[in-house]
Parts: structure tokens; C-alpha cells; sequence
């Protein structure tokens, strides 16, 4: 049997309510022996994971010594983005290494895209309950 | 409004204003004339790649979580 763990989204804006809801997931962010507690954005319009500059600093990455530089899209083409390799630990699954695009950009947010967050982890949308299941990818 | 009653009125107008004032002309010009200006056609390109499509940036995504296997298990 898959082992499953089921989220609720998070409620944006409390003026809007269950329409201002998104999903984001708890995870553990660790490089090194430094880690964060956080909450990515599951997007599956996104190539990508995008990680926002400040949260990179506070895991203790260098910027200077990242040295594969990413060509983001969209409003982050304006920013430079370079790949830092993290471990991610999603509640009791197993660790996993999430590749993000780390970009300068200091405003934007901490998204799980299909490079790798969704090949690492499989979920199901229930938005009509505001609701995702998501599971490690079958080994 | 006449011309001649505008231009002592724009001329009281600030540096900053005149600016905006020729910026907006421009715009209304183009788009009677069915123009996009140059700079404007450049932003198209660039906003129609968004992160849904940066496939050159997931590859570049790939190669570091390779790397990082290759570094940790050798």
C-alpha cells in the first residue's frame, strides 16, 4: 500500500477566504548541516524549483561557488538564477535531493516544480475539498 | 482646447511631467497607427517564456542533481 500523507491548502488572504487558498506543503530544506523549516508552493505549471535568494543565504549556501547558472522564464528572466542541490525531508518519507533554480531575486517565492520536486513525489489535487495527498515516488 | 491656450499650460508643466506627457503622445500615436514599439516586441518574447517552459533551466536542473549523485556516491 502507497504511503500517503494528506495536506490542506493554506488560505491565502482571509478577506478572500477558500478562494484565495493555495497549496503549499511543509518540508524540511537542509544543504550541508544547516536546515530550515519552510513551506514550498506545489506548482504544476512550473518547470522548475525555484528557490528565493534570502532562504538560500539562511541555509548557508555561497552564491559565489554555485556555478551552473539557470535560464529562468517569465518575471525571473530578469533575475540571475544558479542550481543548488538541497535535501528535502517531507514529514516521515525519506529524504530526498531537490535541485532548485536559486535566484536573486529576493521576492520571489519557494516553488516545487516538475524539475525534480514531481518526479520525486507523486500528488493528487482535491481542490474541491482543499485538499492534496501527496506520496514518495515508487521506487 | 486650443492649441495656442494648451502650450502656456503645458509650459508650466514640471521636467517630469513633460516626460510623461511625450511618453503618453508617443503611445497614443502608435496605437492610432496600429504600432508596437521595438522594446515593447522584446518583452513579448521574453514574457511568452515563463517558468512553465524554462525546459533549458530544468536541464540545467539535471545536470546539477547529477553531479550531486556522482559527488555523494561516487
Amino acid at each position: 500500500m502507497v504511503d500517503k500523507i494528506r495536506f490542506t491548502f493554506t488560505e491565502v488572504d482571509p478577506n478572500l477566504g477558500a478562494l484565495s487558498t493555495l497549496p503549499y506543503l511543509p518540508l524540511i530544506l537542509t544543504y550541508q548541516n544547516q536546515s530550515l523549516s519552510v513551506s514550498g508552493l506545489l506548482d504544476t505549471g512550473s518547470s522548475v524549483n525555484v528557490l528565493p535568494y534570502e532562504l538560500g543565504l539562511r541555509l548557508g549556501a555561497v552564491w559565489e561557488r554555485q556555478r551552473l547558472s539557470v535560464p529562468l522564464g517569465g518575471n525571473l528572466a530578469r533575475f540571475e538564477a544558479r542550481a543548488l542541490v538541497l535535501t528535502a525531508t517531507v514529514e516521515r518519507f525519506s529524504p530526498v535531493d531537490l535541485a532548485f533554480a536559486w535566484t536573486e531575486d529576493r521576492n520571489a517565492p519557494l516553488i516545487l516544480g516538475h524539475m525534480n520536486f514531481f518526479l520525486a513525489f507523486d500528488v493528487c489535487f482535491y481542490r474541491s475539498e482543499l485538499a492534496f495527498e501527496i506520496s514518495p515516488k515508487a521506487v | 482646447m486650443p492649441l495656442t491656450e494648451l502650450v502656456p499650460l503645458l509650459k508650466e508643466l514640471s521636467y517630469a511631467d513633460k516626460l510623461l506627457l511625450l511618453h503618453f503622445l508617443i503611445t497614443e500615436l502608435l496605437k492610432e497607427s496600429g504600432l508596437t514599439p521595438l522594446g515593447v516586441q522584446d518583452q513579448n518574447k521574453v514574457a511568452s517564456q515563463g517558468l512553465y517552459d524554462s525546459f533549458e533551466a530544468a536541464s540545467v536542473l539535471a545536470k546539477a542533481l547529477a553531479e550531486e549523485k556522482v559527488a555523494t556516491h561516487g
